[in-house]
């Protein structure tokens, strides 16, 4: 294996380890901290695939994974502190 | 005449985002940019804002630098100290209230940014100018700047917004 | 020797990151996790982004990976900061869960 390629497993297995979190978590307020979380890591495995293989129409992707994940954390955290009323 | 200046250095930099993500320096490509970012520009300053955004949100090239500078050495230095905090396991935390010396909306927000980026701290509510924020039990920041009456270091920097 | 440069990088930033993974499981209450896990993500993605950069060279590639960098650097801390205000104003106090 590479050290990229190396990097890319550290960072699958603090993946699952936060999801533990996740599923464990007693409030709501812990998985939403998980999800924040795990978007960050995802971030960064898109960045070494596109340099692992060269290609950097995935970087797009990755730009894309921020926008949405930063949009969803804190569409569901306005939803809660609001007790389901969006009105 | 301001607003036109701002409207201009804006155009300018949507161009260059759009030449990075097409990767390209070509002729038209330089001319495709220059075209979107200007009906992109008009198109939310005439629909889209409530009010005039581009005055109210000025900031000065200096005052970014110095800020940006700051806080790269305080995100550092706070990864350092959350790692003897995790070894020794301390979890007590407060919430302290804190009343900003400045009155301009944008560099309060900017604070407030900034104190969620750097040492054992959180803004969790901004009520005016009294931000309420969630730190470490043996943070001494800003319970000292509260009673010595002088102003953090990141207000010094953020001043010169304040006139 | 660049590329070396960028390899001590990122295994600074794995190094932060698993003491972030740590956090999350050793402390017992909400607020003292968010205040330690935001603080960790934040320096372990800045560290391996700028190892990231300096891997890639002088390309197209290092300016989207910047441009993603002030992205992330300008919307991690406005999410933090969204997590702890939903909490706090649904009336979660401090110590709430080693107190019950």
């Amino acid at each position: 294996m590479t050290f990229l390629e190396t990097t890319l497993f550290v960072i699958a297995i603090y993946i699952v380890l936060v999801l533990v979190r996740v599923i464990l978590g007693p409030t709501i307020w812990d998985r939403l901290l998980g999800l924040n979380a795990i978007s960050a890591k995802i971030i960064m495995s898109i960045i070494i695939l596109s340099l692992i293989t060269g290609q950097s129409y995935l970087l797009d992707v990755a730009l894309v994974y921020a926008l949405l994940g930063f949009i969803s954390t804190v569409l569901i955290a306005r939803f809660i502190e609001k007790k389901g009323d969006i009105s | 005449m301001k607003k036109l200046a701002h409207s201009i250095s804006f155009i300018f930099i949507f161009t260059g985002i759009w030449l990075i993500f097409n990767e390209s320096m070509a002729f038209s490509q330089i001319l495709a940019g220059l075209f979107f970012s200007t009906v992109s520009i008009l198109f939310t300053n005439r629909y889209l804002l409530e009010n005039d955004y581009l005055t109210a949100y000025s900031i000065k090239p200096e005052v970014l630098f110095y800020y940006i500078t700051y806080l790269f050495l305080q995100i550092y230095r706070s990864g350092i100290s959350a790692i003897f905090k995790i070894i020794k396991g301390q979890d007590a935390v407060k919430i302290i209230e804190y009343e900003t010396c400045m009155s301009n909306d944008l560099a309060i927000c900017l604070l407030a940014n900034a104190i969620t980026l750097t040492p054992g701290t959180v803004t969790i509510g901004k009520n005016g100018r009294l931000l309420q924020i969630l730190a470490f039990q043996d943070e001494n920041t800003f319970t000292d700047i509260t009673e010595g009456k002088t102003c953090s270091p990141y207000e010094m920097i953020l001043r010169s917004l304040d006139s | 020797m660049i590329d070396f440069l960028a390899y001590l990088l990122i295994v600074i930033a794995l190094i932060f990151m698993s003491l972030g993974v740590i956090g999350l499981f050793r402390f017992k209450d909400f607020y003292s996790r968010i205040l330690i896990s935001s603080k960790i993500e934040t320096v372990g993605f800045l560290t391996i982004m700028i190892g990231f950069i300096i891997l890639s060279g002088l390309s197209y590639a290092a300016m989207k990976i910047l441009l993603i960098t002030i992205l992330v650097m300008i919307t991690n801390p406005l999410s933090t900061h969204a997590i702890a205000r939903s909490a706090f104003l649904s009336g979660y106090t401090i110590n709430q869960e080693t107190r019950l």
